[in-house]
């Protein structure tokens, strides 16, 4: 697999070492994310590498077990997008008829509502946790995913490969998951890669208002939350959450985007 | 007899990822004028690109070597204005597809008429008119009407005969033909084919059919995988084939129809 | 003893009358040809006959009755007609798992004249001559009775094409196949079959053993159609 796209290079690297240092933040973070270090806020030194925020708690720390956190809801959040939206516009494309035409125009009722609007709306009536932040993202954001497959399904159902395995006699079901699904993954991939970007954005943003994940456990979200009231006298506090969540949206728009390309025009 | 076309040792390279593919490899080939010369290959040895070529219609990565002789000059030194000049005056095309070789969102007398407002600078009234004629040239009928039309108002065998139109409307020298018939019904082909025959123009005639070379070219050439394996008169070709290539296309056709040739 | 028996069967689309009252028969053994170029109806009848889609009106009377496993198809375009994202010893298997018979894969490649070096390949690493072998062997895999051919040579090359049809001719005569053999080109026909019907604009317009045919035309589009053959 070639990656002659420079931007999609060190997007994948850049990808690569924010999910590694994720996976391994117990491992690697000097110290632990909660603990109450310093009496003042400290400024990036040698112990403390990102500095402290203002409860005295090492930022180096916390930006890594926020990454978990942050990276962890995209990628469950673009699962429940992707099974949600898979299923529905496959059964749309592929069975047609009044079954398509209810279920987009359910799917244009949900994508007429502002989202970010729905999705402070439920999370103002729950008690917001990681958990619920995941699936409240991922329900409000399969509509695009949908439209996607449906379109793909469509247009693969037609074809003479599809129509052979119906004249050997495979099933509805055989031929969707066999058949159409298998040849329609490329822009469900990249419709995922994107996603997950966008899902980053929108925990951060759930985050920052509160209605995300809740602290202490820190989201990159929630960080900046608390740099707020910090901005002049400890930039610090807001640049490296900040840093972090454009690095993890970059790289994922170029690596999607090198997908896009590539996997485009097909065969 | 004027000798028209002259390509030498022509060779073109295609440049894919890591490896280079040779469409043509060293092709010799001759048309002079007045003649109807055939050139008879399988899908893949690399006919339509050496069409292409004469053309200059390959874009890089692909890259050309040896020399395009057009009535003595080289065809790949010269100037892309130059050679815009050459394209459709002195040498014109007809394409195997009728369907995507016509702009779908134009007139057929537009497009037909097209050719004369470029290269001779007609007027559009004058151009339309021009337009006309060539449609009736081609048998279509009521030409001043269906000029009016487009292109998907046209079945494929019509619209290959607009194709031919646009290829013979500044009486080019030689007229290029890329398996103008294989996308056509059986009886349309015939009809094109004594289109063909009936404009008298000099012809390069490409396909896969040999019984459809032989039918209507004097020479032959017979190309495999980007090189010419034999070349002779169709009688030649077809009679005593020499090379096993050759040999193996005259067999299989015979093969084939042999019964069906038998009760004619 | 009749195979199929095709009654008055039309099919609509839109306003576009494909198919107009088409009778006919295939006999139990036989090798039927329906010749006719694009417009005729000859695709959309291929289809009618195998279920994939509905006719219009009239029926069609099988013996035995209709399943999958005996009534079969090879599709005319090797490039379109398998799984691009299957890998050939995925595809043969298909048909055997759905109607659960075994066999061996690579006796039904060598079938088709082909090794067993194929089954790991993907039909994209194969040339159309190649697919549509595969086509055939998924075909007759199951061991259908009846097995329409919807111009399966006509995307080939000409030296590739005597190869497969010779395959078809001894598979038949093998295997005990009745075959549909749709085409638009007589001499294949000719090559090919016992009867002929000749299709034009949704009607058969002349029927009769291949030779009565070719000697002796009675429809003028079927003389037109064997004048169109070019002649070496």
């Amino acid at each position: 697999m070639l990656k002659r796209n420079k931007l999609a290079l060190f997007g994948l690297i850049i990808l690569c070492s924010l999910s590694i240092a994720a996976v391994l933040a117990p491992v690697i973070a000097p110290y632990d994310p909660s603990e109450i270090m310093e009496n003042e806020i400290q400024r990036p030194t040698v112990k403390h590498f990102f500095g402290t925020d203002d409860l005295g708690r090492d930022i180096l720390s916390r930006v890594l077990y926020g990454g978990r956190i942050s990276l962890s809801v995209a990628v469950v959040a673009v699962l429940v997008a992707l099974t949600i939206g898979i299923l529905i516009g496959a059964i749309s494309g592929y069975y047609g008829g009044i079954l398509d035409e209810i279920i987009m125009r359910f799917t244009d009722v949900m994508l007429s509502f502002p989202s970010i609007f729905l999705i402070l709306a439920i999370q103002s009536m729950l008690t917001p946790n990681i958990y619920n932040v995941m699936i409240v993202i991922g329900a409000t954001s399969w509509m695009g995913i949908a439209r996607l497959v449906r379109g793909e399904f469509l247009a693969l159902k037609e074809r003479e490969f599809v129509e052979a395995a119906r004249a050997i006699g495979a099933s509805n079901m055989r031929i969707i998951f066999r058949h159409i699904l298998p040849n329609s993954l490329a822009p469900i991939i990249v419709a995922a890669t994107l996603g997950m970007a966008g899902a980053i954005l929108t925990e951060s943003a759930l985050s920052f208002l509160g209605l995300g994940v809740q602290p202490p456990t820190p989201s990159w979200g929630n960080m900046l939350m608390d740099s707020q009231t910090y901005l002049l006298d400890a930039p610090w506090m807001a640049i490296i959450p900040g840093l972090f969540i454009v690095m993890a949206v970059l790289s994922l728009y170029f690596v999607g985007e090198a997908l896009r390309e590539r996997l485009n025009p097909k065969e | 007899m004027e000798k028209l076309l002259e390509i030498v040792k022509l060779s073109v390279h295609y440049h894919a990822k890591d490896k280079i593919v040779k469409a043509v490899e060293n092709v010799g080939l001759t048309v002079n004028e007045g003649e109807i010369v055939g050139l008879v290959g399988e899908s893949g040895c690399g006919k339509s690109t050496l069409a292409l070529s004469i053309m200059r219609l390959i874009d890089p990565p692909g890259s050309i070597y040896g020399e395009i002789r057009w009535r003595g000059r080289n065809l790949l030194n010269i100037h892309e204005k130059e050679m815009q000049k050459v394209r459709g005056e002195e040498i014109s095309m007809v394409f195997q597809d009728p369907f995507s070789s016509l702009n779908p969102v134009f007139r057929v007398g537009d497009q037909i008429a097209e050719v004369f407002r470029y290269h001779k600078g007609s007027s559009r009234r004058q151009s339309w008119q021009k337009a006309a004629e060539l449609l009736d040239l081609v048998h279509i009928k009521d030409p001043k009407q269906r000029a009016r039309d487009y292109p998907h108002q046209f079945s494929g065998g019509m619209r290959q005969r607009v194709s031919v139109a646009m290829a013979y409307a500044m009486n080019p020298k030689l007229l290029i033909a890329d398996e103008p018939t294989t996308a056509l019904d059986v009886t349309m082909q015939k009809a094109i084919l004594e289109l063909l025959k009936e404009l008298k123009t000099t012809m390069l005639f490409i396909s896969h059919n040999i019984a459809l070379v032989a039918g209507l070219c004097s020479r032959i050439y017979v190309m495999q995988a980007g090189r010419i394996v034999e070349e002779g008169s169709s009688a030649e070709i077809i009679n005593s084939p020499k090379d096993p290539y050759t040999a193996k296309l005259v067999s299989s056709y015979k093969e084939i129809n042999l019964e069906a040739n038998r009760s004619q | 003893m009749k195979l199929i028996e095709v009654n008055s069967v039309s099919k609509q689309f839109g306003h576009v009358k494909a198919l107009d009252d088409v009778n006919f028969h295939v006999e139990k053994g036989e090798s039927f040809g329906l010749v006719g170029e694009s417009g005729s109806g000859k695709t959309t009848l291929a289809r009618i006959i195998l279920k994939l889609i509905t006719a219009s009106e009239g029926e069609i009377v099988y013996e035995g009755g209709f399943s999958r496993k005996d009534y079969q198809i090879v599709f005319q375009n090797p490039w379109t007609s398998l799984n691009p994202r299957m890998k050939i010893k995925a595809i043969l298997k298909e048909p055997l798992d759905i109607h659960g018979v075994k066999k061996d894969v690579v006796q039904l490649l060598r079938d088709v004249e082909l090794d067993e070096s194929y089954l790991g390949k993907f039909p994209h690493e194969l040339s159309g001559g190649e697919r549509q072998r595969i086509g055939i062997a998924r075909a007759i895999s199951i061991e259908p009775k009846f097995i329409v051919l919807d111009e399966p040579v006509s995307s080939l090359d000409m030296t590739v094409q005597v190869g497969v049809l010779k395959l078809l001719k001894d598979l038949r005569s093998r295997l005990n196949l009745t075959l549909l053999f749709i085409a638009h080109d007589l001499s294949v026909i000719r090559y090919m079959c016992d009867r002929v019907a000749v299709m034009r604009s949704g009607n058969i317009v002349e029927t009769g053993s291949v030779t009565e045919v070719y000697k002796d035309p009675q429809h003028s589009y079927t003389k037109l159609l064997l004048e169109s053959i070019p002649k070496l």
